[in-house]
């Protein structure tokens, strides 16, 4: 009996180590990977769940949070300023992206015809200012578009023509934005389009030629369908990126004249960070939020689409 | 799948509780109420008053540091200073947050309304009976009293001036037999009429879409002002307000003497004037010391005067702005933050003021300090002297929300661009502006 009972034991204890080793086992990497989660937690699902009460609420910054419940999206949808600046994201994003895009594509493809050590040295130049510092190109462009002391004006008034208030008519001064963005973004899009010119197979181009392609032809029957995963993938992040633009306008501009220029980031950190109406500004982030995941949504959809040789 | 929505949704509403419960709390603002010798440690123990500054202020801030420590023993001034475009975010931030406030803070009119309505500073009840207020330039003094309560003691004067080509202006005002600089509108537009004429340049340069000049040099001297009396209106939009930005946009539009100029895109307009396209700027007292410095040059060549945009027998020349020291609601010192500012009020702080940051101090007793009426090498006169004399003349700006004073930019904007009218870009930017609470 006691033999009986010291085995039963002896199993129990078994059972017992064995479930507790288990549970260790189990357990022992969460330790590990939680400084990613805590920190997650903290820096990234705590503010955006604020931020989400926020904008059902005023506050000043200072004061009480007061429960508005859906006022600042009533208030939103009625703000005209609201809308300029959605409209004038919206201008900037479709144009940036479809123009830059276009003239990405026709530099990747001019460059790929030119002598290797030509086109490296073109790249290197056109890629420069994907490496410069934001602030710097703003900069540069504003001196180049100067009323008084700018290069354009005096290329201008050099050609007999007047001179130019590029960044104070309000006719001008988105077009100057656009010229500026679209210079900016040019090398880094040529440079992933380049990419995927050299993954088209070149049996694919001596088919074609087989076939009696000429330059154009081969352009538009054989490089852009097959370069279409890239030149999505090249417009849906534009597109991402160009909606939440704000340092390149707000450098450039600020914003005007009279908010002829100011994206939806730009009137967000106005609200926000101005006025102090974190409400109403959380509000504004969340529409903008709901237009990236959208825009996100259509970048997993359609980077999933591949190419069908 | 119905356990994880549970699971969900009960995560999200505790980060909102959470998040709820991580904002600041409301306090009631209360003045100091220690009883006096509080300020002094106890022996051994060691008591830190932390002041912040920008720029100039905060070097001022440091050379009377050492004075206060001397007649506070076991008391340490810590003074943090801070670029000036940073630094509004920098109070803004700290003083909401409640984390890290400073017991004595340096405010600036051009943000300080938000931060005085939201509360985040203390009525300075002691203000009244410490400190002579007869002794500070009423406008000044006024400057930071908001429905009869003080909340800040200022620190100096900074009001608007023209800024001028004496070699230029003289010479156009001996053509028309003129002695003195113009005093009034009527004989200001003759006189820039002439200096246009005989220059082919801008008589005189405009701050474009700046509602702290057009306030400050033609609403303020032309009889207007942003709310009235009680409170509870923006008047803005009045005839007064009407009257003078439809002269700021006739200065640049009609007359065509004056120049609309925008630093943000138009850069540094001392470039201009050094470069000979401009013959008059109007700027703070502080321009004095920019001007001297990016133009050394021209040593000499300039004058300073009251702005000369309102009708003959006007009560006051300019609207007054200035920095001022208050105490944050949170700070952990307030009595020996009411103790610092008393003692940075002493006239021979004040003039150590003047000495170091060029601004001329609120506090009248200190201008009878020699500092004041050195000559400045570059104007050729004593400019100290001249504001302070001048800013006897000067009512207190009203202090609006940031947002306001935007509007009240795009409405000078669009009125001086001929997008609007005068009357229809103010009504635009009063009917636009947050409810006066």
């Amino acid at each position: 009996m006691a033999v009986q009972d010291a085995v039963h034991k002896q199993k129990e204890i078994q059972e017992y180590d064995t479930h507790w080793y288990r549970l260790k086992e189990r357990l022992a990497p969460y330790p590990f990977i939680a400084p990613f989660f805590v920190a997650f937690l903290v820096f990234q699902l705590l503010p955006i769940a604020f931020s989400i009460f926020l904008s059902f609420a005023e506050w000043n910054g200072m004061g009480a949070i007061e429960f508005l419940g859906l006022k600042n999206f009533s208030v939103m949808f009625q703000d005209p300023k609201f809308w300029n600046a959605l409209k004038i994201t919206f201008y900037i994003t479709a144009f940036c992206t479809i123009v830059g895009t276009a003239g990405a594509t026709l530099l990747a493809v001019l460059l790929e015809k030119v002598e290797d050590w030509l086109a490296s040295i073109l790249r290197v130049f056109f890629f420069l200012p994907s490496v410069t510092s934001v602030v710097v190109i703003g900069y540069i462009w504003k001196q180049l578009y100067s009323s008084d002391y700018g290069f354009f004006n005096t290329l201008l008034m050099g050609l007999g023509l007047p001179p130019q208030q590029w960044l104070t008519d309000s006719t001008l001064a988105l077009p100057a934005l656009l010229v500026m963005l679209i210079w900016a973004g040019l090398g880094w899009d040529s440079l992933i389009i380049t990419a995927g010119l050299r993954s088209i197979p070149d049996e694919v181009y001596d088919a074609g030629k087989v076939d009696g392609t000429n330059g154009w032809t081969e352009f538009w029957y054989i490089t852009l369908p097959l370069l279409q995963p890239t030149l999505l993938f090249v417009l849906v992040t534009g597109v991402i990126f160009l909606w939440g633009i704000f340092a390149q306008p707000s450098i450039l501009t600020g914003g005007g004249p009279l908010r002829h220029t100011q994206t939806i980031a730009m009137y967000l950190y106005d609200v926000g960070f101005r006025y102090h109406k974190f409400g109403y500004a959380s509000a504004i982030a969340m529409i903008l939020s709901l237009i990236m995941f959208i825009s996100s949504y259509l970048n997993f959809r359609f980077v999933k689409s591949e190419a069908e040789y | 799948m119905k356990i994880k929505f549970l699971l969900l949704t009960t995560l999200v509403i505790a980060s909102m509780i959470l998040a709820t419960g991580c904002a600041p709390a409301v306090t009631q603002p209360s003045a100091p109420t220690e009883a006096p010798g509080a300020t002094e440690a106890p022996a051994g123990e060691n008591r830190t008053v932390t002041v912040w500054g920008f720029v100039w202020t905060a070097d001022w801030l440091d050379a009377i540091a050492p004075g206060f420590e001397a007649e506070h023993p076991g008391v340490k001034v810590k003074v943090e200073r801070f670029e000036y475009d940073p630094y509004q975010e920098m109070v803004l931030t700290t003083l909401a947050s409640g984390q890290g406030v400073p017991d004595v803070v340096t405010l600036d009119p051009m943000w300080a309304g938000d931060l005085i309505r939201g509360g985040t500073v203390l009525p300075l009840d002691k203000a009244t009976t410490e400190l002579d207020v007869a002794d500070f330039v009423p406008a000044g003094w006024n400057l930071y009293a908001w429905q009869g309560v003080q909340y800040g003691i200022p620190l100096d004067l900074d009001f608007q001036l023209v800024f001028y080509r004496k070699d230029v202006y003289d010479k156009a005002m001996a053509t028309l037999g003129m002695t003195e600089f113009p005093t009034t509108i009527e004989d200001f537009r003759t006189l820039a009429t002439e200096v246009t004429k005989e220059t082919g340049k801008p008589a005189l340069l405009l701050s474009q879409g700046d509602y702290y000049s057009w306030y400050q040099s033609f609403l303020a001297p032309m009889g207007g002002n942003l709310i009235n009396e009680q409170g509870t209106e923006y008047i803005f939009n009045n005839d007064k307000a009407v009257e003078a930005l439809q002269l700021y946009s006739d200065l640049a539009n009609v007359d065509k003497t004056a120049k609309l100029w925008s630093t943000d895109v138009d850069g540094d307009a001392t470039v201009a004037l050094k470069g000979g396209d401009a013959m008059a700027i109007l700027n703070g007292s502080w321009y004095a010391t920019e001007i001297a410095s990016g133009a050394p040059e021209m040593q000499g060549q300039w004058a300073i005067a009251p702005v000369p945009f309102g009708p003959e027998g006007r009560p006051n020349d300019a609207a007054t702005g200035g920095a001022c020291l208050s105490i944050p609601t949170q700070a952990k010192e307030p009595d020996l933050a009411w103790e610092f500012i008393k003692y940075s009020m002493t006239p021979e702080n004040q003039a150590e003021y003047f000495r170091i940051v060029a601004g001329v101090p609120s506090l009248k007793t200190s201008w009878t300090d020699p500092a004041l009426d050195e000559v400045n090498d570059f104007f050729g006169v004593p400019i100290g002297r001249s504001v302070a004399d001048w800013s006897l003349r000067a009512a207190p700006m009203q202090l609006p929300s940031l947002e306001v004073a935007d509007l009240i930019g795009e409405a000078i904007t669009k009125a001086t661009t001929g997008e609007s009218t005068a009357q229809e870009a103010l009504d635009e930017a009063a009917n636009a502006a947050p409810p006066l609470k």
